[in-house]
């Protein structure tokens, strides 16, 4: 059962990775090339999923549109980590006026709610995916920062750390050599969960038309544009919609994968 | 313990209570109504639109939607266009031009009142004419520029003096800058007072405004106790709710990719009708490379237009080629100037040195229209070697600013409009920055030529657009009006910018 | 004493970030392209023209004393007035603020109502088929976006089945009176969209809360005292649950009204989201700032309720604070 959400996560993430990877080399038909005499054919032998109104074979946009998905749940953990776990690291472990400020901070960053944060951001420089990508990272920042910090503090509580103080250790090589590696998984856990949440948000956007122009293929913005003909053919939306859940199920089943791994407790009682 | 124990039964208690409240409110809901607004007492129409106006007041917006819900509804004008573009008279019953075409003379229709009961005398008319010459909208202060003097000759009389002889302006009074309002309505914003079949109700801001009808209506009684106007910002938003019968007409459809879900189904009827609106891919002729004529050339080969159509807008709409549309008397059909032709346009680039590779801004409005468009063009402009990058911007925050005011873009898509636009191609301060002086002078001229001079030189001047792809006529909007069966009389052609409920009815 | 101290210094804190806040947002606002005077006018607009309408709303002052001005409105409840209509924001908010209300305030309870059995049955059947089936739904439940969700809804239960509206918005007491029937209607598939990701969500937690308990020593010594399984599951594993729940939910707040407002996109509904998403297109400045300030005190206060409902539920966190 527990390994069981590890291998479907990493199957259905891995389908995703795959689908990214093969249509940097080869897809179907061209994603962008505009085919009128094909539009909004159903699932058929030449095109799998159909194509969309403007004669462009789903598939091979679904593809392409995984590359955007990946990128900006990459970019954005990313940023939010090299951000956020660094901040909630020296909040712990240097408990001053610094740490406090920085904790305040980081809470007023998440009173700001991401979707309110991303309209302002897109109004100010424009809609596209790397303005999505900035406003979703930027949002997932405190909540990096709040884990990393409860994470060292109850590092900090246990004995190893006073045997190290005790013997001179400085509080940099503690961070790095003690709490560090202590805090990895729960921060790895994390990142797969915000990968997710990462994700959503992205198609949320795209959804409302604040991320990706029509011709960037993004899951979101296909959902958008395809939602308009659903009472004709189904698939330009359902297909796109069905991408997302996958990716977004195969992320969270993969954090939950990795957290029974990593928790003794919740291992013990299986 | 037993505190804690006797919290969380209250909360529990607290939960189910709520839960019990909304199950019996969903249920009650769904036993003792069915969707759909109708009730058999009151003859009601819901119709669906695409923009909410910001505001009530029309003498400080140019925003389309408000004389689209008030115009000839809540506000009447002196005189009126008919559905075959004549003047017909309003509340004035008859108007006299003076010899030297300087002086309008009106005569008010002594029954005529404000749905407030008080009547439409000369003072209102005169105090109507002079809140329009100070109007915040520029657009109606220019229409009103000519005026010299409005003076009322007896409660039923109103004379306007112009400064020049016009008739654009007699033109202009038969829409929003022509309405009277009723002197005693100060909130104009929020609480509009004319003389029309209907008088405002309510606006749920964000939803819908009703009016409702006016019970001692002057002239021939609106035939519904109240019309909803429902605005939709989703175009999805609006067909689920026409498809679900909440909605009887919608007004203009912005996805007519979905045509056929109305066309084939018994319980609508699809209008299609003309509007003056150029879908136009506008050039920045003060940049390089647009400023050659080679490349403009070649972008016009390089654009299968029919294709556009029916990506974009679902077949419909009509190929121009120029700035006018067909219900313009000197239109000639110019839309076979550049038929596709991606190897003439491969070749005009290398021409003009333009290699593979090379990179042009299309810079769009978010608006449904252009962005289809604009992904059209991208994929077919990259068959002939040009990239195009294609960036959407909010109307009003960005596409006004960068792209209209401060000309930072290669290409953009807009639809315009207005009737008997093509002179804005003379301007060369307007945004396309074209600067042409044959086509200036073609319409400096034809502006003070003789009737039949003029359609000659307007001819030439069309063509002289298209000979020098001063722009690519993408295409003519088409009017598209779905409306429920049983409802008739809803006018099909864009004439004005009224949704005019005066002639709508519902069988039976 | 030790809680009064605690609820004080939380309530500080609330005041502090509140006041942070205002600066982020009224920085970012000020720093959006294009400006509401042009926005209004339009393209045929002078620049003269758009210049006395710059003035005449108080645009050409400096961004602090605008930023003093608008604060000390804050200050005393006051969020400006709207450009374009001249009325009030506050006004203006208020109905639009009371649907958004009743998506959030209808849902969130009905998903915790319905997470918590959903939740206690996945714990007490985790080993079993049924445990796994309420687990794979709810992994289902959250993955699924929102507005792909409301979109299937709409389709199979307004177009096809037409048994409830597509979308729009019916106030309770609207015009024409309290309409009950007409508002619940209106309401059901857009709170049930939120429901189903957020019970989904929910659930999962509760039914951690509920695992931890089994696993937990205090069980065994309850069942000891005589107490049967279920009861001590149910008195211990609920108070373990709740704070679960608090938890998430104040995590989850933004998360949350970012769902309310795609749904409010995806059902039409005249709620705070299309009123922001319409200033910002605008740039109605005022009302762009004031939804903002609204949501963030929205977010910190139901962040500063969960954390004095923490010191409510667990005696723990009472005495680690004095």
């Amino acid at each position: 059962m527990r390994r069981l959400s590890l291998i479907m996560g990493l199957a259905l993430v891995g389908l995703v990775v795959a689908a990214a990877a093969v249509s940097l080399v080869w897809t179907p038909y061209d994603p962008n090339l505009v085919r009128p005499p094909d539009r909004l054919l159903g699932p058929s032998w030449s095109h799998w999923l159909g194509t969309d109104r403007m004669g462009i074979d789903l598939l091979s946009r679904l593809m392409v549109g995984s590359r955007t998905t990946l990128m900006v749940g990459v970019i954005a953990v990313c940023l939010a980590i090299v951000v956020g776990v660094p901040l909630g690291l020296v909040s712990g472990i240097r408990r001053g006026w610094l740490s406090q400020l920085l904790l305040r901070v980081s809470d007023i960053m998440f009173a700001l709610p991401a979707l309110l944060l991303a309209i302002l951001l897109v109004a100010v420089r424009g809609a596209s995916v790397a303005t999505a990508t900035w406003a979703i990272g930027i949002a997932t920042v405190p909540v990096f920062v709040r884990m990393a910090h409860a994470a060292t503090l109850s590092v900090m509580a246990q004995d190893f750390i006073d045997a190290a103080r005790s013997c001179g250790t400085s509080s940099a090589a503690i961070a790095l050599r003690h709490v560090l590696p202590n805090i990895a998984p729960i921060v790895g856990v994390q990142a797969s969960a915000s990968f997710s949440s990462a994700i959503l948000a992205e198609a949320g956007l795209s959804y409302l038309g604040l991320a990706a122009p029509a011709t960037t293929p993004t899951w979101g913005r296909m959902m958008r544009d395809g939602q308009v003909d659903l009472f004709l053919t189904a698939w330009p939306a359902l297909a796109p919609g069905l991408a997302i859940a996958v990716a977004v199920l195969g992320f969270n089943l993969l954090g939950d994968g990795l957290r029974d791994q990593l928790d003794p407790r919740l291992r013990e009682f299986r | 313990m037993a505190p804690r124990t006797r919290r969380q039964r209250t909360l529990t208690h607290g939960l189910t209570v709520l839960a019990l409240i909304f199950g019996l409110t969903v249920m009650g809901a769904c036993a003792g109504r069915p969707a759909g607004p109708d009730s058999p007492t009151l003859k009601t129409l819901t119709v669906g639109a695409t923009a909410e106006p910001d505001t009530l007041d029309l003498t400080t917006s140019d925003n389309a939607a408000i004389p689209q819900l008030l115009l000839y509804n809540v506000y009447e004008t002196l005189v009126k266009l008919d559905s075959e573009g004549r003047v017909r008279p309003l509340l004035a019953t008859a108007y006299e031009l003076s010899e030297d075409e300087l002086t309008y003379t009106f005569r008010l229709d002594p029954k005529a009142h404000f749905a407030s009961g008080s009547p439409v005398d000369g003072d209102a008319v005169v105090a109507s004419l002079e809140r329009m010459r100070q109007a915040l909208s520029a657009t109606i202060q220019a229409q009103m520029a000519v005026i010299e003097r409005v003076w009322a000759e007896d409660s039923h009389t109103v004379k306007v003096e112009l400064s020049h002889p016009s008739n654009k302006w007699l033109y202009d009074m038969t829409s929003t800058a022509g309405i009277v309002i009723d002197p005693a309505a100060t909130d104009l914003a929020n609480q509009p007072g004319g003389s029309g079949p209907f008088q405002f109700s309510y606006w749920i801001r964000g939803d819908r405004v009703v009016l409702s009808r006016v019970g001692d209506y002057w002239g021939t009684p609106g035939r519904f106790d109240q019309v909803t106007f429902r605005y939709f910002s989703e175009p999805n938003a609006m067909n689920t709710a026409m498809l679900s019968g909440e909605i009887d007409v919608i007004s203009d459809l912005t996805s007519p990719s979905t045509l056929p879900m109305f066309a084939d189904d018994d319980r609508f009827q699809v209008l299609e009708g003309t509007t003056n609106g150029e879908v136009v891919l506008g050039f920045n002729h003060a940049r390089a490379p647009l400023n050659d004529l080679r490349v403009r050339q070649a972008i016009n080969y390089g654009i299968d237009r029919q294709a556009i159509i029916d990506t974009v807008w679902g077949g419909k709409g009509q190929l121009i080629g120029s700035m006018a549309p067909p219900t313009d008397p000197y239109y000639e059909d110019l839309s076979q100037a550049y038929p596709y032709d991606p190897e003439r346009a491969r070749q005009l680039l290398a021409e003009a040195g333009l290699g593979a590779g090379a990179s042009l801004s299309l810079r769009v409005p978010t608006l449904p229209y252009a962005t289809g468009a604009a992904q059209v063009i991208a994929s077919q402009l990259s068959q002939v070697g040009l990239t195009v990058v294609v960036e959407e911007l909010d109307f009003a925050g960005r596409w006004l600013p960068e792209v209209f005011l401060n000309g930072d873009y290669d290409m953009t898509i807009v639809a315009h409009v207005e009737a008997r636009d093509i002179g804005k191609f003379a301007d060369a301060s307007y945004y396309w920055h074209y600067d042409d002086p044959t086509f200036q002078d073609l319409i400096a001229r034809a502006d003070q030529a003789g009737p039949s001079e003029y359609l000659d030189l307007m001819r030439q001047a069309a063509r002289r657009l298209s000979e020098d792809a001063a722009a690519d006529w993408l295409f003519l909007f088409p009017k598209l009006v779905v409306v429920a069966q049983g409802i008739t009389g809803v006018p099909a052609n864009a004439t004005s910018l009224s949704f005019d409920l005066t002639t709508v009815a519902a069988r039976g | 004493m030790a809680i009064a101290q605690a609820i004080a210094r939380r309530v500080g804190v609330f005041v502090l970030s509140l006041l942070g806040a205002t600066v982020v947002v009224f920085l970012i606002v000020q720093a959006l392209p294009g400006d509401v005077a042009q926005a209004t006018l339009g393209m045929g607009a002078t620049p003269e023209q758009v210049e006395a309408l710059r003035q005449r709303w108080g645009l050409d002052r400096p961004a602090l004393v605008r930023y003093g001005s608008w604060l000390l409105g804050l200050a005393q409840g006051d969020l400006g007035q709207s450009y374009l209509t001249g009325q009030s924001v506050s006004g203006q908010i208020a109905p639009r603020l009371a649907v958004t209300c009743w998506l959030v305030g209808l849902s969130m309870p009905i998903a915790v109502l319905a997470s918590v059995p959903a939740g206690l049955a996945a714990a007490m059947w985790r080993r079993r088929w049924q445990g796994a089936v309420i687990s794979s739904l709810s992994q289902i439940g959250m993955a699924a976006p929102v507005f792909f969700t409301g979109i299937v809804l709409v389709v199979v239960f307004s177009v096809r089945l037409g048994w409830l509206p597509a979308n729009g918005y019916e106030p309770l007491l609207g015009p024409g009176g309290l309409d009950l029937a007409g508002w619940a209607s209106h309401l059901v598939l857009p709170v049930l969209s939120l429901v189903i990701v957020q019970a989904s969500l929910l659930s999962r937690y509760v039914r951690n809360g509920f695992v931890e308990v089994l696993a937990e020593d205090y069980l065994r010594t309850a069942r000891a005292v005589g107490w049967t399984k279920w009861r001590a599951l149910v008195r211990h594993g609920l108070r373990n649950a709740a704070l679960s729940i608090v938890t998430v939910i104040a995590l989850q707040i933004g998360a949350m009204l970012v769902g309310a407002i795609i749904v409010e996109q995806v059902f039409a509904l005249p709620g705070l989201g299309s009123m922001l998403l319409q200033a910002v297109a605008s740039r109605d400045l005022p009302v762009v700032q004031g939804i903002a300030v609204l949501l963030v005190v929205v977010v910190l206060a139901i962040s500063l309720a969960a954390d004095l409902a923490y010191v409510v539920i667990d005696p723990r966190l009472r005495s680690r604070e004095a």
